[in-house]
């Protein structure tokens, strides 16, 4: 599903270049959960943004369910966010001026579905979470458990192929990060999506049923 | 989608009170004086739709040269036009002259109504498409000495009785049956007069010598208009062929005594707004009026879209996230955009609401007669138009920040907030302040110079008295008969005649003299004034004596001048002057009697020319009341009685003459209006200040945190904060000060006796908006210097 060959990344500093991923090469399969761990600095999280087509590579290819993505224009990357590709990030990022409803509901706008549909995805959702009585709230009214469901639910509503995570669980204390991850596994398992997630937690990546070690730009072993 | 836009937008604004605040009370101001505008040029623009052939119908107007080279461009043509277009070329349909001299008063018994008419041909109604609600449109101006009235001036006549088939008496152009009254036309028109009399009247008007001859005289271009309405299908150029064709056959080689002329087309489409030529008709404002009005409203809006412009773009890194989100969970670029644009434009429409308010209270509870405040009323049409205007000014507003804002990578706002460089960095933001404040202060320099300017007018000492003066008009009364009835009131000093109020524009007598009978002609300004003149006006004589008691009221013997009028003889000194003798418009010879000082017979925007104070009886139109009492009521109501014994019938009015001086002159108006727009500007450029001092303050609070544990002191901290924009007021003002200067310099050409404009007035200015200035930064940045680091950096 998604094929990585020599990617590299780096940033210009000064009259040098600042090298963040060298030749990274991996394949992820259909249905994997993988976490991606490693050292702060090592190129996780810039790892991740490329996976999401936020980032484009220096140098290498990226296939995506076969397709060669890395030198997609704009237009085309955000039909891909639209459809495939879902995202739950560390600090929530919830928009503070949307109710949770219109906060699972943006995908959805940007999707051009009519209103009874999007309406039927976003209830069926926050049944799922057990959220019903709290739609009306605003992100600040929400524990950072809460805030991070909303999260996940806003990044599984429109259905994608693919959930990146980054860090999910940063936040939370370990009752909520257990939860948060009990619900990753389950949508691993039950709607065969395929998780990539960056942790620093050793527990956290025992849920997935793969571990890529990132360090200094490069995939460990 | 846009329903959630709108949501968003109204959340923002409930959660950013002070953006909200700012914007909305800048662009409301702004639109407030913008609607006005709009509804003014819509009204100006109105003039002239309804003629049933405008785009084929023409007025033929003349450019005159004369002999001394000078260059007139007239709105009116020579009369013999009307009949060559009609006769010799066929693509004319119809053509129409107005000819503007049926002025005058109509007399009603005793009552006098001044009316202004024109005398017009049975064509009049085809061209231009008015209607008759009474009378035969067709026949209505045939027949000489027929008149067609506008309702208004029916009624003025002949009140609620019909006035079909009756007389009106004209004091000196004769009699004329009413053959029509005029439907109230649908729309405003150039052509705008109280009464249209049939041309074929004037024959024998020209053969009696009442009018002057004008039929058949090619040379005489300044009375008669002239419209051609074509035929079907005939191109413009057709008809300017013809005309420079006429040109050169009727005056062409030049003729001795006139120079030349030529006739040129205007589309009745362009007459209104005007451009400005020398004797047009109706009341359309000209174009710089028209233009000037918008300039200014434009002005005012684009500091208030400078606001939000800039507001926008530095609280852009609170709403960078959200962009992030957004184009995380697949939004395009365009959407982004359109989310921002839809909320300056909510902005913009809760301001029009705000603007709409203030425009209906402005109207209903200040006329501050500031003319451009009038306009149409308000209809359907005219909302519409509003809120086009303020969609396109959120456009206009919100361009620039919406495409900053929707170019934001999510990837780098998601991941460091910190590295996010502002759009157009700070060039563009420091660029807008620096325009707002230098128009600010430009507003200021004018503004003051003009206030000063009119305090200085109206404490100018013009030469004569105007205390406790009435004047009272003389209705063709005997002036000697009423002078005498009026001595008798109680309270009454002194009482003289005269031709007009020294002082008021446009009151003055104007005539040629010459010093002997074949010396040079010159201009001499002139008052009509009885013995008694001198001694109310308190004028002071240099030289020789005053008009005798007793002087001939039927011949002209003598006369006062002035020093400047002593100088225009080439005499030395006022005394050489006494017993001179000059000729007066050719005609009458009189002498020199005495020399008064000089005084500002004229406002005192023109410097004294020679002028002098000539017993003509007349020319008297009213009595100079001096009183000297303390109960004036009673004095007015004496006056009044004894007035109404000369005048049975009549409506007695009268004004006191420092009043009457101070209304026409004392520009309280352009003064009034003036401030007010000063205020608006410098309010919009001091609330933008503060907006943009307060967000930057609050994204460097850590920095400001980071100093204070380093040991800073708040009154450097203030200093820091402050220090840029300072610098950013100064550069304003480099720049407003000589603008503000020359634009003053400019308005005060206006007047012969003016101010210097000094550098108290500009120190002043700048002084006074460096103090807006710093109050709108200080405030913020010694809010931020004196919190406390542990709030921020505890945060952090």
């Amino acid at each position: 599903m998604i094929q990585l060959q020599k990617i590299s990344k780096h940033y210009p500093v000064g009259f040098g270049k600042n090298e963040i991923l060298k030749d990274i090469d991996l394949t992820i399969e259909e249905g994997e959960f993988v976490s991606i761990m490693g050292p702060s600095g090592s190129g996780k999280s810039t790892l991740l943004h490329i996976l999401g087509l936020l980032e484009e590579p220096s140098a290498g290819a990226y296939l995506f369910q076969g397709e060669r993505v890395d030198k997609m224009n704009e237009k085309k990357r955000t039909q891909l966010h639209r459809g495939a590709i879902g995202f739950v990030f560390q600090a929530y990022h919830l928009i503070d001026e949307l109710t949770v409803y219109e906060n699972i509901e943006t995908p959805l706008l940007y999707k051009s579905l009519s209103g009874s549909e999007r309406k039927s995805k976003v209830a069926d959702v926050l049944d799922r979470f057990n959220m019903v009585a709290k739609k009306d709230l605003f992100p600040n009214q929400l524990s950072g458990g809460q805030q991070q469901l909303v999260g996940i639910a806003r990044a599984i509503v429109a259905e994608p192929r693919v959930i990146l995570a980054d860090e999910p669980t940063g936040n939370l204390h370990s009752d909520q990060a257990k939860s948060i991850m009990e619900l990753f596994k389950q949508l691993n398992e039950q709607d065969k999506i395929t998780i990539v997630q960056v942790t620093h937690s050793d527990l956290n990546a025992t849920y997935g049923n793969r571990i890529i070690q990132i360090r200094d730009g490069h995939i460990q072993g | 989608m846009l329903f959630r836009y709108i949501q968003i937008a109204f959340r923002n604004l409930r959660r950013q009170r002070l953006f909200a605040f700012i914007n909305i009370a800048g662009l409301a101001l702004s639109m407030t004086v913008c609607l006005m505008v709009l509804k003014s040029t819509k009204k100006d623009f109105s003039y002239d739709k309804f003629h049933p052939a405008a785009s084929r119908t023409w007025r033929i107007t003349s450019q005159a040269t004369t002999q001394e080279g000078k260059y007139y461009h007239m709105a009116s043509s020579p009369m013999p036009l009307a009949d060559v277009l009609r006769k010799d070329y066929a693509f004319t349909e119809e053509v129409v002259r107005v000819y503007g001299t049926l002025s005058g008063n109509v007399i009603d018994g005793k009552k006098k109504l001044p009316l202004r008419g024109a005398f017009t041909e049975p064509s009049f109604f085809q061209v231009f498409g008015f209607r008759l609600q009474n009378g035969d449109p067709i026949t209505a101006l045939n027949a000489p000495n027929s008149i067609v009235l506008s309702e208004a001036t029916a009624s003025r006549i002949f009140g609620n009785a019909q006035a079909m088939g009756k007389v009106v008496h004209f004091e000196k152009l004769g009699d004329y049956i009413v053959t029509g009254i005029l439907a109230a036309p649908p729309g405003l028109s150039h052509i705008d007069y109280d009464a249209y009399a049939s041309l074929s009247s004037v024959p024998a008007l020209e053969q009696q010598g009442i009018l002057p001859a004008r039929l058949t005289d090619w040379n005489q271009v300044q009375d008669d208009y002239t419209y051609v309405m074509l035929k079907p299908g005939v191109s413009r150029s057709s008809l300017s062929t013809a005309l420079s064709f006429i040109s050169q056959r009727f005056y062409l080689p030049a003729k001795k005594g006139i120079g030349s002329i030529t006739l040129e087309e205007q589309s009745l489409g362009s007459i209104s707004p005007s451009r400005e030529l020398y004797n047009d008709i109706g009341n359309a404002p000209p174009w710089a009026k028209v233009l000037g009005a918008m300039a200014v409203a434009f002005a005012l809006l684009l500091c208030a879209c400078f606001n939000y412009t800039n507001l926008s773009i530095v609280r852009s890194l609170q709403r960078a996230r959200e962009v992030g989100v957004r184009k995380v969970n697949g939004a395009h670029r365009w959407q982004v955009f359109m989310q921002f644009i839809t909320e300056s434009v909510v902005m913009c429409l809760l301001a029009l609401i705000l603007a709409i308010i203030m425009l209906v209270l402005a109207e209903v509870y200040t006329p501050l007669g500031i003319s451009f405040m009038f306009g149409e009323p308000i209809d359907i049409g005219l909302i519409a138009w509003f809120l086009v205007f303020s969609i396109l000014t959120g456009i206009l507003a919100g361009i620039i920040p919406a495409w900053a804002l929707s170019s934001f990578q999510p990837a780098k706002v998601l991941r460091n907030m910190v590295d996010i460089k502002l759009f157009g960095g700070l060039g563009l933001r420091k660029t807008l302040i620096v325009i707002q404040f230098t128009l600010s202060m430009t507003a200021i320099i004018f503004f003051v110079t003009v206030y000063r300017q009119f305090a200085y007018k109206e404490a100018f000492n013009m030469g004569f008295s105007r205390d406790n003066i009435l004047n009272v008009p003389l209705a063709d009364a005997d002036f000697q008969l009423m002078k005498d009835r009026m001595m008798q009131v109680t309270g009454v000093e002194a009482v003289t005649a005269s031709s007009g109020t020294l002082g008021m524009p446009n009151q003055s007598g104007f005539m040629r003299v010459k010093a002997d009978v074949n010396g040079s002609r010159m201009e001499m300004g002139y008052y009509a004034g009885d013995a008694d003149f001198l001694k109310i006006m308190q004028l002071k004589l240099l030289a020789g004596s005053n008009f005798p008691p007793a002087v001939s009221r039927d011949k002209e013997q003598y006369i006062l001048v002035n020093e400047q009028m002593v100088k225009a003889l080439n005499l030395k000194s006022p005394a050489d002057a006494i017993g001179k003798a000059i000729w007066l418009n050719d005609s009458s010879m009189v002498s020199i009697l005495g020399v008064i000082k000089d005084f500002n017979y004229q406002p005192i925007e023109v410097p004294v020319f020679p002028m002098a104070i000539r017993f003509a009886p007349n020319e008297f139109r009213q009595l100079q009341v001096l009183v000297n009492t303390q109960d004036k009521a009673g004095l007015t109501a004496g006056i009044k009685q004894a007035w109404l014994e000369m005048h049975p019938g009549e409506t007695f009015s009268t004004q006191w003459m420092s009043d009457q001086l101070y209304e026409k002159t004392s520009g309280k108006e352009p003064v009034t209006g003036l401030a007010l727009l000063v205020v608006m500007i410098t309010v919009i450029a001091a609330l933008g200040l503060l907006g943009v001092v307060s967000y930057t303050t609050f994204t460097r609070r850590k920095e400001i945190g980071v100093r204070k544990v380093m040991g800073a002191g708040v009154p450097g901290l203030v200093m820091l904060l402050s220090r840029s924009y300072l610098r950013l007021i100064a550069l304003a003002a480099l720049i407003a000060l000589p603008l503000g200067y020359l634009a003053s310099q400019l308005f005060l050409r206006i007047f012969a006796n003016r101010i210097s404009i000094g550098f108290f007035t500009l120190a002043g200015s700048f002084v006074a908006l460096l103090c807006i200035a710093l109050l709108a930064i200080v405030s913020q940045t010694w809010r931020a210097a004196t919190s406390n680091p542990v709030d921020v950096l505890r945060n952090d």
